[in-house]
């Protein structure tokens, strides 16, 4: 059975993997850094004092220790790039789905936040689809009936609800508003007809 | 939510207790029903309008501006002294139709 992780778990794994990435790689090359200061010491001696001593056999020591500590380094660079793409990776996702996106780009944060910003409101959509309806009923009911539901919908939305709670009401506000206009029509004709 | 009343009676109730307009009116008889008498915009506006072709109630529009309304003015509605002799015959009635029931059960 397959198990199921959220965006945020996901990128909090890759951001702890590519930390222990990062740990291993600076382990591996101070310990380079130490090996090669001792090679250093025993490069500086004279060739009879490296003859007489076991500098030397420690020398070649040391070389073997410094190869394999590359080999190791290039591995814990490749990690750490891994585990860097899969933390942008799962950032990408995360910003997607309304949470922080830690490693984007002022330029790119600022992209994202204008294209939320700038588009239009389900408050201002409604208002704009009833200013179209308003044409099709009576004043009276353009000025009750409509000023009473963006007076809803305005607090619908300062209520945080969903925004297809406020397009169905102002869908059946809209539908009643154009009934009601013709029940007043009709209504006016049969006060006419006595 | 099915009702016990109609809208005309549950309104002109309402409006006893001082003007008011629709919104506030459908809130008014929910609180006061306790939550038992719902009653929605279909059902308000028209009986608003049949009562005051009926001369039981008057409307005017308010000068209070809300900036929500983009300009357009609440239509408030206060009872005629129709409506409240109506509303009276109407409270009389339903006070002795509740006393029927009390006695018989």
């Amino acid at each position: 059975m397959s198990r199921r992780v959220s965006p945020a778990a996901r990128l909090a794994a890759a951001q702890a993997a590519l930390v222990e990435a990062r740990t291993e790689q600076a382990r591996l090359e101070a310990a380079l850094a130490e090996r090669s200061r001792a090679l250093a010491v025993v490069d500086s001696l004279p060739t009879f004092v490296r003859a007489a001593t076991p500098a030397q056999k420690h020398a070649d020591e040391v070389m073997g220790d410094l190869s394999a500590i590359n080999s190791q380094i290039l591995v814990a660079r490749q990690q750490v790039f891994v585990y860097e793409r899969k933390v942008e990776e799962a950032s990408r996702y995360w910003v997607r789905t309304g949470g922080i996106y830690p490693p984007l780009g002022n330029a790119e944060r600022n992209a994202a936040v204008h294209s939320v910003e700038s588009a239009p409101s389900a408050v201002e959509r409604a208002t704009k689809w009833l200013q179209i309806v308003e044409l099709f009923v009576s004043p009276r009911v353009a000025r009750e009936e409509i000023g009473d539901l963006l007076e809803i919908i305005h607090k619908y939305a300062a209520e945080g609800r969903p925004r297809w709670h406020v397009y169905v009401r102002a869908i059946t506000g809209a539908v009643l508003a154009t009934w009601h206009t013709w029940g007043d029509k009709l209504a006016s004709l049969k006060k006419i007809g006595g | 939510m099915e009702t016990f009343v109609n809208a005309k009676t549950a309104v002109l109730q309402a409006l006893i207790r001082g003007p008011s307009f629709g919104l506030e009116l459908i809130e008014r008889v929910k609180t006061s029903t306790g939550g038992k008498v719902e009653l929605n915009q279909g059902s308000v506006y028209p009986a608003l309008r049949a009562m005051e072709r009926d001369g039981l109630v008057e409307s005017y529009d308010d000068d209070e501006v809300i900036p929500e309304r983009g300009g357009r003015p609440r239509r408030s509605y206060k009872i005629t002294a129709e409506g409240i002799r109506a509303a009276r015959d109407t409270q009389k009635a339903a006070f002795g139709l509740f006393q029927l029931a009390e006695v018989k059960g």
